[in-house]
């Protein structure tokens, strides 16, 4: 009689879990009176959606060539990774391919997981992973793994089993890749061992990547998703539809079969991101031995000196720009003085997640006829150069033109006086975005104002933009 | 029909006294139900202690080394967050003393260092820290009051367990079978002191909630792994609960743990 009272106490805590999502927002503990434990459910099935608050910049598309920092390379491995010229993505064999087993969830990419049961026995046969680009199958069945002649695939091949409330997963044979989409390599050699949990509203993954060819150590990494409570569940997952009537020859005049790379020790393109964070490229090139606590302080010492370095290398004195005084010129935006507002929360992919872009540039040239020429790159969004371009060429005549590369589907630009323009944004006809630009009298600084309503979404911002030159 | 009435209630009778029977057999056979765990080290269903190194892995730029001012990628700061960040200043946290605001309990656990992690009774886990030579509690059960705000707060825990891994779970068909080591200890952590998300400037307010889970993984070739999920709530300056996995290996022994002190980092 106590083991049937006991089981219906852990019945009764399994199933009196308040709300989770609001627990977990205000964080509080689901403690009973007496006992220091509650049981909880494990179930990993439904609709995932991503979360970027850490790496977001290497799965993001935010990478530059030669940034392989945190990734335990062995020689070979940093040989490969720092041969790898970005032009690769664009060769007609390339723009087609999946990514491997081992890549695809990190990419930025929502994703379902679907048990799938046997009609016969009602054990759990498999998980399927679905996640747009490239889908994976984990076996639950006890299947073992194919012998180590069998073909090799972009998924590999996945085993689970439930240790408790971890559902471990073991794929092999899966096809060589891309650790990250900047070159790192991983063989197909490489085998990983997955544990995927559920913590309160979040998905948790666990990946420890073992590569005899290119990694000194296992490479461990976790990823985060949230439990998608949103009408349009799964919607985030990534782009599958690519067939080869869709490749395209992106490299006008490349020679057939060219593969674009770099020779060893050819790395002036790998200085870029050096530079740009004072990152040395002993460091820069990953390494087991960078990734452990003790290497902050001899980090520190080859920053130093290869800040010497550069400092020494550069020009005495800088390009002195021609002072400017319109708004032709490069931007940059200052986010420390700009501010944005946005009535949604997360929506994946866009960028559009209420805070300012990491980066954006702001070209104004003229062009024909009395026209001038707007370009704006913004960094932080999905796609292979991790730039995303608006561009359009009006008058400054208050004539709606076509616009290029955003949602709004004409500009119109009317200059108000030597210092100051308001732009109108229409999508069919209505508008949707109005703004005015304000230059500085000094020619300086350009300030952006600009609220909309796109659907349902509105927005407002201020966006401070400072002159540069290179 | 009236007649029927005590037939059936002796029917009825002789059932529940078969039913009864046939219980007390079945627990007979099962022995006596184990007492269930009171303390939370009695309910720990893997073990947490020994010391463990960060493993950078992930976000390296941003934890090897202090980013740049208004480097706050991957943090959903609301715009007074970002206001609050553009401001930071290293030099004056120095001179105020607060050169601990990056190695409070939102952050601590993502600065690279090991942790040395043993029960200080059997209520309380203790974490110590090298980095910033910080010690936190996990504690189950009645809480001291309140008090002063501080980098390290009070973490209030409890172990997570599936039913599979839950005291007095059969573990198997039939009841048969152990217990499976797995489970989560959720630890929440309230009044902090004001610190940073990152040591360059990205603040969290006193108001926020640092919600944890810590687990373990055995990898296939012997090393150990710990893995803390953490999500920092704070409606002061995030738009959303801030969420990272952090994970460490483990160690052999305490002899790489090595304190160092607070530093407002530049």
């Amino acid at each position: 009689m106590k083991n049937f009272s006991m089981l219906l106490v852990l019945a009764t805590l399994a199933t009196a879990r308040p709300a989770i999502a609001q627990e977990q927002a205000a964080g509080s503990l689901e403690a009973s009176e007496s006992l220091p434990f509650v049981t909880v459910g494990v179930d990993i099935d439904g609709y995932w959606t991503d979360l970027f608050h850490e790496d977001l910049w290497d799965r993001r598309s935010g990478l530059l060539v030669g940034d392989f920092t945190g990734l335990p390379l062995n020689e070979a491995g940093k040989l490969a990774a720092a041969s790898w010229d970005p032009g690769w993505f664009a060769i007609p064999e390339e723009q087609c391919r999946p990514h491997t087993g081992i890549y695809g969830l990190r990419g930025p990419t929502g994703l379902q997981i679907a048990k799938v049961v046997d009609p016969l026995t009602y054990q759990v046969q498999r998980y399927d992973v679905l996640l747009g680009i490239s889908e994976r199958t984990i076996w639950m069945d006890g299947r073992p793994h194919p012998p180590a002649y069998a073909p090799h695939t972009f998924a590999g091949f996945s085993t689970g089993q439930w240790e408790g409330n971890a559902l471990k997963v073991t794929t092999t044979h899966v096809k060589a890749g891309y650790l990250q989409r900047n070159g790192p390599p991983h063989s197909d050699q490489a085998i990983t061992t997955e544990w995927f949990m559920r913590q309160g509203d979040t998905l948790m993954l666990i990946a420890i990547i073992d590569d005899p060819g290119y990694l000194a150590e296992g490479l461990i990494r976790t990823t985060n998703w949230a439990l998608d409570k949103t009408a349009a569940r799964g919607g985030n997952r990534g782009q599958a539809d690519c067939s080869p009537f869709e490749v395209v020859d992106e490299r006008i005049g490349q020679p057939k079969h060219f593969v674009p790379h770099y020779l060893p020790g050819q790395y002036e393109t790998h200085k870029e991101f050096q530079v740009m964070f004072g990152i040395p490229q002993e460091a820069a090139f990953g390494g087991a031995d960078t990734l452990y606590p003790e290497y902050m302080s001899k980090l520190a010492e080859l920053q130093a000196a290869f800040l010497k370095r550069t400092d020494a290398a550069r020009p005495a004195a800088g390009r002195t720009a021609a002072a400017r005084t319109d708004f032709l010129g490069e931007w940059r935006l200052n986010r420390s003085k700009s501010n944005f507002e946005v009535s949604w929360r997360r929506e994946g992919l866009d960028g559009r997640d209420g805070s300012a872009p990491e980066r954006r540039l702001l070209h104004i040239a003229p062009a024909e006829n009395g026209a001038v020429s707007y370009m704006i790159d913004t960094q932080i969004v999905a796609n292979d150069t991790g730039v995303f371009r608006v561009e359009y060429v009006a008058k400054p005549d208050g004539t709606d033109a076509p616009a290029k590369g955003g949602a709004i589907e004409t500009f119109a630009v009317k200059r108000v006086d030597p210092l100051t323009i308001e732009r109108t944004g229409k999508i069919k006809g209505a508008v949707v975005e109005t703004g005015t630009w304000k230059l500085s009298p000094d020619g300086k600084t350009l300030t952006i104002t600009a609220k909309g309503k796109i659907e349902s979404q509105e927005y407002s911002n201020l966006q401070v933009f400072e002159r540069f030159e290179n | 029909m009236i007649r029927r009435v005590p037939v059936i209630a002796a029917a009825l009778t002789l059932m529940a006294a078969t039913l009864a029977a046939a219980q007390g057999q079945r627990a007979a056979q099962l022995g006596p139900a184990p007492e269930l765990p009171k303390t939370l080290r009695a309910a720990a269903t893997i073990d947490l202690t020994g010391t463990w190194v960060s493993v950078v892995t992930e976000d390296w730029r941003w934890r090897m080394m202090t980013p740049p001012r208004y480097d706050y990628a991957a943090i959903p700061l609301n715009a007074q967050g970002r206001q609050v960040a553009d401001s930071w200043d290293p030099k004056a946290d120095e001179a105020e003393g607060r050169q601990c605001r990056v190695y409070g309990a939102a952050s601590v656990m993502r600065m690279p260092g090991r942790l040395n992690i043993a029960w200080l009774d059997d209520n309380a886990l203790q974490i110590q820290l090298d980095a910033g030579t910080q010690t936190r509690v996990l504690r189950y059960g009645s809480k001291p009051a309140a008090g002063e705000r501080t980098w390290q707060g009070q973490s209030s825990a409890i172990w997570e367990l599936p039913v599979s891994s839950a005291p007095g779970a059969g573990g198997g068909r039939g009841g048969r079978g152990g217990r499976v080591p797995s489970g989560t200890l959720k630890a929440v952590t309230t009044n902090m002191r004001p610190g940073y998300l990152r040591m360059n400037g990205v603040p969290y307010s006193e108001k926020a909630v640092l919600t944890e889970y810590f687990v373990r993984a055995s990898a296939p070739n012997g090393d150990e792994w710990l893995v803390v999920t953490s999500s920092v709530y704070d409606p002061v300056y995030l738009n959303e609960p801030f969420v990272t996995s952090t994970h460490f290996k483990k160690e052999p022994d305490n002899s790489k743990f090595a304190p160092t002190p607070c530093v407002a980092h530049k």
